[in-house]
């Protein structure tokens, strides 16, 4: 689901490296389909949402584990973010600031869901049947061997759901969606120390939770 | 405090099935088409008036989400309300007697000759703000002509002209 090329070049990282001149070309793009959008250019904003939906859906949708209250929250935040584009001052990247957007919309909604949480996951990309990790993982190393991926997915999305919101969100962007801890610590508005301990904390309760599946 | 990935490799290794849940196939060809519908339709709507208002006092959109986040700190400001209400009923019931007691004794009490009698006694001889004299108001001065029913007909209006006084 996330394009390291493209997360790259919407990160903006800095480099002299030949390789990224594609990467500031993109990063130059955006901000004009930013200025373009914030100028009322529909299409400049259709251009934006479909660059960035994948991820910020899937951002949604892990953290979530429902694809319906996924699909309505990113709507909503790309919604929130054209309403809010004229108050973007292009201080950071309009990918980390979407993301903040997104991030803040969810945990505000889980908050208000707290006591009703239901899953509703997707299906698995066929794919997954021949990655080598997870077949390892449901066929040698468990002792459950008849464990099916539909059930590991369950148990895995189960156990996520029992992290706080906050120790959640670093795993899926960290763990799931591969960012790094600084952009992580840009998107959620602090410091890189308080990203890696949240990450050490939420990966320790997981692995109680899921014990069962990896020894 | 370790934060080696090795510690937790097999850990990834299992997060990585979250990696291959997708959403409906086709989704993302129509999703930005529905975020462009909504813009479009929001745009055209005309603003509710909590969206006015919350335009016009952005701080009433933040109390507003803090209520609703607060199910505790939203019933004790619609507590605080009700006391602000009640108490300011309640102290506008204490000042009314005054005025009722005047208002109701008027047509038999004798307080109330007895305000009449004060005004009497107490007007000015001079000049009001027309230039009239207070003579003009003696009929009306004395307290028993003031409260007393007037017998029909007995009543009649005549039209004043203050140009040229």
């Amino acid at each position: 689901m996330i394009d390291p090329a493209s997360e790259k070049a919407a990160g903006g990282s800095e480099s002299n490296d030949p390789a990224e001149v594609p990467a500031k070309k993109t990063a130059s793009d955006e901000s004009d389909l930013v200025k373009r959008a914030r100028d009322g250019d529909m299409s400049a904003y259709d251009d934006l949402v479909r660059r960035y939906q994948e991820r910020i859906y899937a951002t949604i949708y892990h953290m979530t584990s429902n694809h319906e209250d996924a699909n309505d929250l990113a709507q909503d935040s790309f919604i929130k973010a054209f309403q809010a584009l004229k108050s973007f001052k292009g201080g950071s990247s309009f990918y980390t600031w979407i993301y903040r957007i997104a991030v803040n919309k969810t945990i505000n909604f889980l908050k208000q869901r707290k006591n009703r949480a239901h899953m509703s996951l997707n299906d698995l990309d066929f794919n997954a049947e021949h990655d080598p990790d997870l077949v390892a993982l449901i066929s040698d190393k468990t002792p459950r061997r008849d464990a099916g991926l539909a059930e590991l997915q369950e148990k895995l999305n189960a156990a996520l759901q029992k992290l706080s919101d906050s120790h959640r969100l670093v795993v899926t962007l960290h763990d799931v969606q591969g960012l790094s801890h600084e952009e992580i610590a840009k998107i959620m508005d602090c410091n890189i120390g308080t990203v890696r301990s949240r990450l050490f904390y939420a990966r320790q309760q997981l692995q109680a939770y899921l014990s069962d599946y990896l020894k | 405090m370790s934060t080696g990935t090795e510690d937790f490799e097999e850990l990834r290794k299992l997060l990585k099935v979250k990696r291959y849940e997708q959403p409906p196939p086709g989704y993302f060809n129509g999703f930005s088409v529905r975020v462009m519908t909504r813009l479009e339709r929001d745009s055209r709507s005309t603003p509710g008036l909590l969206d006015r208002l919350a335009r016009t006092f952005p701080w009433l959109k933040t109390a507003l989400r803090l209520l609703e986040q607060n199910p505790i700190g939203a019933g004790i400001f619609g507590v605080g309300v009700c006391g602000l209400v009640i108490s300011g009923a309640a102290f506008s019931q204490i000042d009314k007697p005054d005025e009722g007691a005047l208002v109701l004794s008027n047509p038999t009490g004798s307080e109330s000759v007895d305000v009449a009698r004060f005004l009497t006694a107490n007007s000015s001889p001079g000049p009001d703000a027309f230039g009239q004299s207070a003579a003009l108001f003696s009929a009306s001065n004395n307290a028993s002509l003031l409260f007393a029913t007037p017998e029909p007909g007995s009543l009649t209006a005549t039209p004043v002209n203050y140009i040229g006084r």
